[in-house]
């Protein structure tokens, strides 16, 4: 038998990476008085950290708007919903502890949860879910599942990336653009293929530059944020790329790393930036070296469910949300924004303003002639692609630079 | 001298455990509500709600059962490495072979004509087969690579992590996407038959039964249980004694590596139906801890494992109300396996001092 | 230094191991301390040492009375006790054995410690090498390495209990001239054994327990039927080897060799015939070991064949040894022999080589009584083996030698018990050569060798003699061989 020394250490180790991952996101909110009878109580289901300055923050803050917006709402959440921070459960599980605590309505936050998503829909007919990114609502989509209480919900983000494209594309002196980008699905490549597309348009278009100047380059880490030992190390990728003369980054992940690298950078000398993504104050953490932020605003869509929900009068629907063309940054009325950083010109900023001004003007970069990375052809010349066609993007766009499909 | 009477060897075998037992929940009781007080929290509210989080209503208890299953599991195959003398840290990568291999048979006959029960146990058959492949490799660096078995075990941890995902998000991705949520999930008609309303499957349970009789007889009862026992408490005298050591370790290393790989099956079949990313859920570890707590005892190892199963779905409990991490219920148990040891060693020192003085001629 | 020990009493639950023992021990004098295995004799001088407490009665130094609480106190006053085990560090140098345990500086004086040590060494005649690993050294070095480390820390009262065993007659005529030599300096020597050879050839005066009681106080020399009568109660014979030339052949072994730390031997080939008793003469470390263990198949030779009635054994697994009736006893109980926190009857079970899958507990539970019984061993089929006094542990190992072995490898078998275990243990080995079996055995006890082998293979310096028949052999002439001389 082995020293009982060797089990001490063991059982302290254990003790101590507990304490640490505890501690370190553990917080002392006062607890939230759900049990309140009057009041119409919804669930919050966030993959990521409340706090995590990016997407499930996002989410977070519109569950706040919605408590302000609708007197007699309260708000139960629960963060980390992933297996590796909650091992052994399901979201469906974590749905109905929720439930337990007088949620007449769940808000699934994930691509990842949508089999949870599913699953409590069908088991829990009587409660409705949103299920924000997902494509379960839609009839012509590929996993139509029709439930009659399921909505899916996500904001029209490939406009922010258009932005973000653009606005890396004008500030670039050396015409070379990285995109860190998480894992490779549908999703995260029309997002990375719309920066692409907006940078393309500014650099030729706006810029007037050469078009074979232009570089975009896009690195996947394999997921939304580091995983030490299993994706790889944002900040290196990072920093592999303004090493490389790259001068803009624009982030597809849900943490800051590029940000915070291009700070780095600039401290020694050089000039670049980097724009995040997911969550209006992202660029307060280097406001120096940010060029703006596309951001998602969930608020107004999630006041719509769940007055609907409350007044009895909820449809499912697949919605794929617009910003608001006349009032891009208000929150009470947009899906998405784009915040301009401080280290945007102003001079450039009115370039983007009139990029964003022909966007809503019309203005529809998915349109052909576009190739696929491979040489296929997507879209004719003039044709204007369905959102299946951008919804389901089966590759990057011909131009790009970078894995189309996971690496096997 | 004299060897001391049976009697009261009973006696000693009766009464200090539990006084120990009770001493170290105690300490562990103050220590985690020293730390929830410095979290901010009230430490007896906290308590409530993990208790009512896990015996809040019916489907709380049977979710505590659900992990209860393939923590038994798990912790009763520790139980032979730990009396073989092994630290099989490499248990994690062992489970998650298991939920891999049962995933790859699974995906193989989904679309045959095999009837699903079938299907079913043949994938969880699979499944032992992957963890004791696993836990070979473990035991063929260990004893014929002179690799001591922790540092196979974490190393092999990671390739199996590493295999999972990249099977996850490579050859076994769903249709266009890779994601997080693992693959895509199995048929119904493919899950483990549940008891109605809840995630728990009867056969799990009974898996669990079978399994701890099987182990109890094949530890308590057979040459090969009072063998690696002697082998886990004096290698070189048991190969003195013409005792296959090797044989008999890597036995013991295969039958943990079976009952993981089992556990991990257990997993993918009864309550993900489907592969994910840390299908082990961490219960390796955990496991450790529960076999570590009850010395290697089986009734103990159930008891404690099923401690730890309310502490994990009544930790649940702790972010939706009181705001406070999860993890927290983790620091509960790893500090009570910690008070556990150090009361154990208090124990030795002072049975220590007498033991030997008994030593004398 | 003059100490007295004054009406000590101790017992361990109902057994009384000291009765009301008092004793003055005088500076410059070896004493002796004999009895039979469990007279109380180790459980006297651990009160002494400091290394367990007595329930009652005092030990005054220098006329004044003394607590000792712990091991470490007892070394400040002077008193040093070897055990029966050595206690070192295998793993560490000599430097580093010796230097552990001293206290009060925190930093390590290299040089002046070793100065120290040096000098030390000069008068006692020892050439250690100090940063050799102590696990290069034999039983009988490490021993050496012990007395320096005491007499290091500067003690004055030097207690050695049972010394002798597990050492050659060359390294017992070394220490005993070391003892003397102690004494001439003024140091006090408390020598423990059952051996009454040794008695009378060191000590000037002796004391014999029995039963936890001060028997006698004897001045030496004295006849050794005396203290035998004081020891036992009784007197005791004595029996003689045969002559097995006539027996059956049974193993054989051909151009055998084997591979120690040290040196490659050269080719062995050996008869060895149904029912002989082989012992292994030589001094600690000249292969002995490594030569049954080999023949136990649990080390590879470098070359050669080992036959058993023709069938020829592999080296590769050591299983297939036993299967074949060869038996192999280690000398170092708890560190290769028995194991610890297992019962005796989970020992009687391991050590039989039955396949069967399912172990009859009722049935093994009947065997270990009887073994009990018949090998009197003193404890229960429910105690651990730790349990159990060194000579009880002892009588474990042989008891638990086969029923049906047709070859039994042994090493030091009687290492540790007094005559008349000793004896009777000869008688049981008897027993089993009756039945057919071979004995190997190696042993440090010359007298031991002579008596009871019918042939001796004697071991020096990597080399192997051919057998020697014992009658051929006295104890000046085997000493002689062990030490390398007449070749």
């Amino acid at each position: 038998m082995f020293s009982n020394k060797m089990k001490v250490v063991f059982a302290l180790l254990m003790v101590t990476t507990l304490l640490l991952t505890a501690c370190a996101k553990g917080t002392s909110e006062p607890a939230a008085d759900a049990e309140n009878g009057e009041n119409f109580v919804f669930g919050l289901l966030m993959v990521g950290a409340y706090n995590d300055q990016g997407w499930s923050q996002a989410h977070y803050d519109a569950g706040l708007y919605v408590k302000e917006q609708i007197p007699g709402t309260e708000m139960v959440y629960i963060d980390k919903v992933n297996t590796a921070d909650r091992p052994g459960t399901t979201p469906a599980q974590l749905a109905e502890e929720l439930v337990a605590q007088g949620a007449k309505l769940i808000i699934f936050n994930s691509d990842d949860m949508k089999d949870g998503a599913h699953e409590f829909a069908v088991a829990h007919p009587e409660i409705t879910v949103i299920h924000a990114s997902g494509d379960g609502a839609w009839v012509e989509g590929n996993a139509y599942q029709n439930l009659p209480n399921l909505t899916n919900v996500m904001p029209r983000m490939e406009y922010g990336k258009e932005m973000a494209g653009c606005a890396a594309a004008l500030t670039s002196t050396t015409g070379q653009i990285g995109y860190l980008g998480p894992l490779i699905n549908e999703e995260t490549r029309r997002l990375a293929a719309s920066a692409y597309l907006g940078a393309k348009y500014c650099w030729e278009n706006v810029a007037g530059k050469d078009p074979a100047a232009l570089t975009f380059e896009v690195k996947w880490i394999g997921f939304w944020f580091n995983i030490p030992g299993v994706t790889s190390d944002p900040t290196q990728v990072a920093d592999d790329f303004y090493n490389r003369g790259f001068d803009v980054v624009i982030s597809g992940i849900d943490t800051t790393e590029a940000l915070t690298e291009a700070k780095k950078y600039m401290d020694e000398g050089s000039t670049v930036y980097a724009i995040p993504y997911d969550f209006m104050g992202a660029c307060d953490q280097a406001s120096d070296v940010c060029l703006g932020v596309p951001y998602y605003n969930w608020g107004p869509s999630y006041v719509e469910y769940i007055q609907a929900a409350m007044d009895g009068t909820f449809a499912p629907s697949w919605d794929y949300l617009n910003p608001d063309w006349t009032d891009l940054n208000n929150v009470d009325t947009t899906a998405l924004g784009f915040i301009k950083g401080d280290a945007f010109s102003e001079e450039n900023g009115v370039k983007l303003d009139d990029f964003i001004a022909a966007l809503a003007g019309g203005l529809n970069l998915w349109t052909g002639s576009l190739n696929l990375q491979d040489g296929t052809a997507f879209l004719a010349d003039g044709e204007v692609a369905t959102d299946y066609q951008v919804w389901y993007l089966p590759q990057l766009l011909e131009g790009m630079t970078g894995l189309s499909t996971p690496a096997e | 001298m004299v060897a001391k009477p049976k009697k009261n060897n009973m006696l000693k075998r009766l009464s200090s455990p539990a006084i120990l037992s009770i001493a170290s929940t105690a300490g562990a009781l103050i220590f985690t509500s020293l730390i929830l007080w410095m979290a901010g929290a009230q430490p007896g509210l906290t308590f409530q709600k993990i208790l009512i989080g896990a015996f809040g209503d019916s489907v709380k208890i049977a979710n505590g059962l659900v992990v209860w299953a393939p923590l038994s599991l798990i912790a009763g195959a520790l139980i032979i490495t730990f009396i073989a003398g092994l630290w099989n840290l490499g248990i994690e990568g062992q489970i998650m072979l298991g939920a891999i291999f049962t995933t790859g048979a699974m995906r193989l006959f989904e679309n045959s004509s095999i009837s699903p029960t079938l299907i079913i146990i043949l994938s969880c058959l699979v499944g032992m087969v992957g963890g004791a492949f696993w836990a070979a490799l473990t035991g063929i660096l260990r004893l014929y690579g002179g690799v001591n078995e922790i540092f196979a075990g974490v190393g092999l941890n990671f390739v199996a992590t590493a295999l999972s995902l990249w099977l996850i998000f490579g050859p076994w991705k769903r249709p266009g996407v890779g994601s997080m949520s693992g693959t895509e999930p199995f048929n119904e008609r493919l899950w483990l038959v549940q008891i109605p309303g809840y995630r728990l499957s009867i056969w799990s349970l009974i898996l669990v039964v079978v399994v701890y009789i099987g182990l109890f007889i094949l530890l308590k009862k057979t040459r090969f249980g009072i063998q690696i026992k002697a082998i886990g408490k004096n290698l070189e005298a048991a190969r003195l004694m013409g005792i296959q050591t090797r044989k008999l370790m890597m036995l013991a290393m295969l039958l943990c590596g079976a009952l993981a790989g089992l556990a991990g099956a257990l997993q993918v079949v009864g309550v993900y139906h489907r592969l994910i990313p840390s299908i082990s859920s961490g219960y390796g570890f955990l496991a450790m801890l529960v076999a570590m707590l009850a010395n290697n005892d089986f009734f103990l190892t159930l008891v404690v494992a099923y401690l730890f199963s309310i502490l994990n779905i009544g930790g649940i409990q702790l972010p939706i109300n009181l705001h406070l991490d999860s993890t927290l219920s983790g620091v509960l148990q790893a500090v009570l396996v910690l008070f556990f040891l150090v009361m154990n060693g208090l124990k030795q020192r002072l049975m220590g001092r007498k033991e030997r003085s008994r030593d004398a001629e | 230094m003059e100490i007295e020990i004054r009406n000590i009493y101790k017992s361990f639950g109902k057994v009384h191991a000291n009765i009301g023992i008092s004793l003055t021990i005088h500076a410059g004098e070896i004493l002796g301390v004999l009895g039979e295995n469990g007279a109380g004799k180790t459980t006297l001088m651990k009160i002494l040492a400091g290394l367990q407490p007595c329930d009652s009665g005092e030990i005054l130094i220098d006329g004044k009375p003394v607590h000792f609480h712990s091991a470490n106190t007892a070394l400040d006053l002077g008193i040093g006790m070897l055990s029966q085990d050595p206690l070192d560090f295998p793993m560490l140098t000599i430097f580093d054995n010796l230097y552990l345990g001293r206290r009060k500086r925190f930093f390590i004086q290299r040089n002046r410690f070793s100065k120290q040590v040096e000098k030390m060494e000069d008068l006692l005649g020892f050439q250690f090498k100090l940063n050799d690993l102590v696990e290069t050294l034999s039983i009988g070095e490490r021993q050496q390495l012990e007395i320096l480390r005491l007499l290091v820390y500067g003690s004055e009262l030097i207690i050695l209990d049972e010394p002798t065993t597990g050492i050659s007659a060359q390294q017992k005529k070394q220490l005993f001239e070391l003892l003397k030599r102690l004494a001439g300096f003024g140091k006090t020597i408390i020598f423990v054994t059952h051996k009454l050879g040794e008695i009378n050839e060191l000590c000037q005066r002796t004391i014999i327990l029995r039963q936890g009681k001060l028997i006698s106080d004897v001045v030496l020399p004295c006849e050794s039927s005396l203290l035998i009568q004081s020891m036992f109660g009784k007197a005791i014979d004595l029996q003689s080897p045969g002559d097995a030339s006539q027996f059956e052949k049974h193993f054989e072994i051909q151009h055998l060799v084997i591979k120690d730390a040290r040196f490659f031997s050269n080719p062995v080939d050996l008869n060895i015939r149904k029912g002989e008793i082989l012992g292994l003469a030589g001094m600690e470390g000249s292969g002995q070991k490594t030569f049954l263990r080999t023949l136990a198949g649990l080390e590879k030779p470098i070359n050669g064949m080992f036959l058993d009635e023709g069938y020829s054994l592999h080296w590769n697994s050591p299983h297939s040894f036993t299967k074949r009736g060869i038996y192999f006893m280690p000398a170092s109980r708890m560190e290769e022999g028995l194991i610890q926190g297992m019962t005796l009857q989970e020992h009687f079970i391991l050590s039989q080589t039955k396949d069967d899958f399912f172990v009859d507990r009722d049935e093994s539970h009947k065997i270990t009584e009887m073994r009990i019984r018949e090998f009197t061993i003193r404890g229960f089929s429910s105690s651990t083996a730790e349990e159990l006094s060194g000579g009880n542990q002892q009588r474990l190992l042989i008891a638990m030698l086969h029923e049906n072995a047709r070859l039994l490898l042994l090493e030091n078998p009687t290492r540790g018990l007094d005559i008349e275990s000793t004896n009777w243990m000869w008688k049981k080995l008897h027993e089993r050569c009756k039945k057919g079996a071979s004995i190997l055995f190696a042993s440090a006890d010359i007298d031991e060798l002579l008596r009871f082998s019918n042939r001796i293979l004697v071991f020096f310096g990597g080399r192997i003699s051919e057998p020697y028949p014992s009658q051929m052999l006295n104890s000046e002439k085997l000493g002689a061989l062990i030490g390398g001389e007449g070749w």
